[in-house]
């Protein structure tokens, strides 16, 4: 099938619509943030979410509303026609169609081995036993137990033989947390509390359909850069979230602002001098890892309460800006 | 309170700047290459910008309408296609488009628009000078009497579509061809 051939057909076309709407509810994300100053992780995660599942149901449901959708007097009253872009002709090739096919096919590639590889991999190896050499009862504590009474299942907690600093959690119905015995040794009771709260949120979360439903979205859009893109900005508030979780349960900010400088922010190791050194891909999402931490402890730090009657306001918001929006873009 | 009404005002404020620059973007391949589909003043401006070889056109118009077309859009890529627009222009009369003719090079163009056969009566094949026809009678969005036909030309497939009987219809396609 040739390039042309492709953009024209049904899945071409859905694809780049889906592409064109994303787009769109990922600018109009951004300008609710900034218009609201939405600050609440919670709130900035449904409104990251909204360019992961527009582009997933508009174009069909559209096509529903309006038949013609595709035909050449509605195109011309749109806001945005993205054949006019496709069909751009240049020494004989159509470049923005070449372009595009072009990152589709790399964000294809990097959800593959970045996401669904690691993903499997991850699942596969969460129903092998870990070598453990003891298991904590978190459960003792009663304000931990209290607050865990409202969930479904506690995870249990497991020690790891480890020098490092670790701690994770699997989910899946074998959920557990895992910590290292170095770190047990070197967090105090009450920054480990703080730590296995905001661990074991992470495996109570995994189990909230609309996170679960988020995540099979994403995945049916694996060929959309926007969606990839505004995916791991919703995971990387879900830490933000387990944050929060792990404060209301522990009562108890400043433990887990120590653990986390405990675990993540060691001294950073000056670059060997005499020679101009560049930046390798570890030591930059290192860096990056490195900026996201800080960004949370300065979060957990500020002590910031939000307003709960204020939570569904701004995602619906982009919602509804979003499907009026894009019901004009084709 | 004062700051979300405010939050409000800055998110319209900002969605409104993001259509405006979806339209000038939306605008600018129509700057950069002249042969995408647009509406054109007239009959001579099209045939001019787009050199389409052949456009068919009518030398009968039934009463209400005539040359030259109300209004009229084409395209020369992806491939040729040309759609002429008239209004009916007899006194009394809505001044609403009441017949399309239109071609392209490819068989499933389908421009919507203001006219719409909205149920079909009857289908049936028509020769129409040595060409096999398809021709179809229904009614319109308002209920008023509407046909459709269609056949293909050498290079392209010619439809015509009005709010006429097959009759009137007929005699309009067959004054398209020689």
């Amino acid at each position: 099938m040739s390039l042309t051939g492709f953009f024209h057909s049904y899945p071409g076309l859905y694809v780049t619509q889906a592409f064109f709407h994303s787009l769109v509810a990922s600018i109009v994300a951004e300008i609710a943030i900034k218009a609201w100053d939405v600050r609440d992780p919670a709130v900035r995660q449904r409104v990251f979410l909204v360019p992961v599942v527009a582009p997933v149901f508009l174009p069909p449901l559209f096509q529903l509303i309006h038949p013609g959708r595709g035909s050449t007097y509605f195109r011309l009253g749109t806001i945005f026609e993205s054949g006019r872009w496709l069909e751009l002709e240049m020494l004989g090739i159509h470049p923005v169609m070449g372009g595009l096919l072009l990152v589709f096919a790399i964000t294809s590639l990097v959800f593959l081995f970045q996401e669904l590889i690691p993903i499997l991999r991850h699942s596969f190896e969460s129903g092998k036993p870990e070598k453990t050499v003891g298991k904590v009862d978190c459960l003792e504590d009663p304000a931990i137990r209290t607050a865990m009474e409202s969930f479904p299942a506690v995870p249990a907690v497991f020690v790891v033989e480890d020098d490092d600093f670790l701690i994770y959690s699997t989910t899946g119905k074998s959920a557990a947390v895992y910590v290292s015995s170095s770190l047990v040794t070197t967090l105090t009771e009450g920054e480990l509390r703080s730590a296995v709260a905001h661990e074991i949120s992470h495996v109570v979360r995994s189990r909230h359909p609309m996170l679960v439903a988020a995540y099979l979205l994403r995945a049916l859009m694996f060929f959309n850069p926007v969606v990839l893109m505004e995916f791991r900005r919703a995971a990387q508030e879900e830490e933000k979230v387990c944050d929060e979780f792990a404060v209301s349960v522990t009562r108890n900010r400043r433990g887990l602002v120590q653990a986390l400088r405990k675990l993540y922010l060691q001294p950073e190791e000056p670059p060997p001098q005499g020679r101009k050194t560049r930046k390798t891909a570890k030591e930059i999402e290192e860096r990056s890892h490195r900026l996201n931490i800080e960004s949370r402890i300065s979060r957990l730090e500020s002590g910031e309460n939000h307003e709960s009657g204020f939570r569904w306001l701004v995602p619906a918001a982009v919602t509804v800006a979003v499907v009026l929006i894009n019901y004009f873009i084709v | 309170m004062r700051n979300k009404a405010f939050g409000a005002l800055a998110f319209a404020a900002g969605l409104a700047i993001l259509v405006i620059a979806l339209k000038a973007l939306n605008w600018i391949p129509l700057i950069a290459q002249k042969d995408l589909m647009r509406r054109y003043g007239d009959f001579e401006e099209m045939r001019t910008a787009l050199a389409i070889p052949q456009v068919f056109v009518p030398s009968y118009f039934p009463e209400d309408f005539r040359w030259p077309p109300t209004g009229i859009l084409a395209q020369g890529k992806p491939y040729p296609a040309v759609i002429m627009e008239f209004e009916r222009s007899g006194e009394g009369k809505t001044r609403e488009v009441g017949m399309m003719i239109y071609q392209a090079a490819r068989d499933d163009f389908s421009p919507g628009g203001p006219l719409l056969l909205s149920r079909v009566r009857e289908q049936a094949t028509y020769p129409l000078k040595g060409r096999s026809a398809v021709l179809e009678v229904g009614i319109g969005v308002k209920g008023e009497p509407c046909s459709r036909i269609s056949w293909r030309e050498k290079d392209v497939r010619i439809t015509v579509l009005a709010l006429l009987t097959p009759f009137e219809l007929m005699k309009v396609a067959e004054s398209m061809l020689q």
